[in-house]
């Protein structure tokens, strides 16, 4: 089972409104490679990985994907917070505003809903980690174009921390995955 | 040394290491023998100021957890703005520097250090899973999960729970429910 601890796993204190940015950074949310198709990928994933280091590895990785589900929608919500409506519509917002006033809602950048097709999975541990080992660096790459469209110093600190843990996480997959290919752990 | 490092060691300072806040019920009968009984004051002081030229931590090499096998791990502080506590594993983006976490009051100072000693052992824990027989690796996560247990401790008496099984939500009112959530700091 899992708890909540009522703090972000890293600070979120962004000041001013940025509606543009909102829209873009929407899709670490719920995009094909945002956080929260790769927390559940792994979640997904974990039940039938051959040994414990695997069990232990995607459990890990994907509960901490949650957390940062939790400081991506933060980052949203700070950016949006008390916009106004022509605020809203100059961003190109009113679709999302229609459907959704000024709730969260996973969707990609250009509005695509999230769905669980993103969460690959085939019954083969090696495939399986070759396809995290992908998400995380296409992941890092997504936060290094968001970097790119911002100037703000508190949306870029918890970019750059986030774009770290991608780096992490591959490493950390590269490992299992090399051990799983000497073991031979195909299906 | 940073102004954030400096209220560290003043909390430090004033905060004895053992007995006080940490019992056996916190941790389990078996877990009380993790407790960093070994490590005084001056060592655990030591844990904030800079790194060794090698990366390596003060503890690491104090408590003489070097061990040629394990990567070289970076101070609690330094590795939790790089989002990364393994100095062979940082790479840093274009010439994107790590962003300094400035607190605007006590509370949220407090609530940075117990994110960076949360952060350290979460970034351990990943590495372990992988590397499960690294006892010194093993020995600094237990270190760390003491100094954090006591950070929250203190975090939790004076500003509030932070989870539903903490001692201080046995009062008149529920204060679980009470801001700030996570998503609304400062």
């Amino acid at each position: 089972m899992w708890k909540y601890v009522k703090t972000l796993e890293y600070p979120v204190n962004i000041k001013k409104k940025d509606l543009r940015m909102a829209k873009y950074l929407v899709t670490q949310y719920g995009g094909s490679n945002g956080e929260l198709a790769a927390a559940f990928r792994y979640l997904n994933q974990r039940y039938t990985m051959p040994d414990d280091k695997g069990k232990a590895l995607l459990t890990d990785i994907g509960t901490e994907e949650l957390a940062h589900v939790e400081m991506i929608s933060t980052m949203i919500y700070q950016l949006m917070k008390d916009a106004t409506i022509e605020e809203i519509k100059a961003a190109g917002l009113e679709g999302h505003y229609a459907e959704h006033g000024k709730d969260l809602y996973p969707t990609d950048a250009n509005g695509v809903p999230f769905t669980v097709a993103y969460f690959a999975s085939v019954g083969d541990p090696v495939a399986n980690l070759m396809e995290d080992m992908a998400a995380e660096q296409k992941a890092r790459a997504v936060y290094e174009n968001l970097i790119d469209l911002t100037n703000d110093p508190d949306v870029i600190g918890p970019l750059l921390f986030l774009r770290q843990r991608e780096v992490i996480h591959f490493n950390r997959f590269k490992k299992l995955y090399e051990e799983y290919v000497k073991k031979g752990y195909t299906k | 040394m940073n102004n954030y490092n400096y209220e560290y060691m003043n909390y430090l300072n004033n905060t004895p290491l053992e007995g006080s806040s940490i019992s056996s019920n916190d941790f389990g009968s078996d877990r009380i023998n993790y407790m960093p009984k070994n490590m005084d004051n001056y060592k655990i002081q030591l844990l904030n100021q800079s790194p060794q030229k090698d990366g390596t931590d003060y503890l690491t090499n104090l408590m003489g957890f070097t061990n040629t096998n394990s990567p070289a791990i970076t101070e609690p502080y330094k590795g939790f703005i790089r989002g990364n506590m393994f100095e062979n594993l940082y790479e840093q983006y274009k010439n994107y520097k790590p962003m300094n976490i400035n607190s605007t009051n006590e509370r949220e100072n407090l609530l940075n250090q117990l994110q960076q000693y949360a952060f350290a052992l979460i970034d351990l824990d990943l590495y372990l899973d992988v590397n499960p027989n690294d006892s010194s690796a093993i020995k600094l996560y237990n270190n760390y999960l003491g100094i954090k247990k006591q950070i929250m401790d203190k975090y939790e008496n004076m500003y509030g729970p932070l989870t539903l099984d903490s001692d201080d939500l046995n009062k008149n009112s529920w204060v679980w429910i009470r801001s700030p959530w996570p998503w609304e700091e400062r």
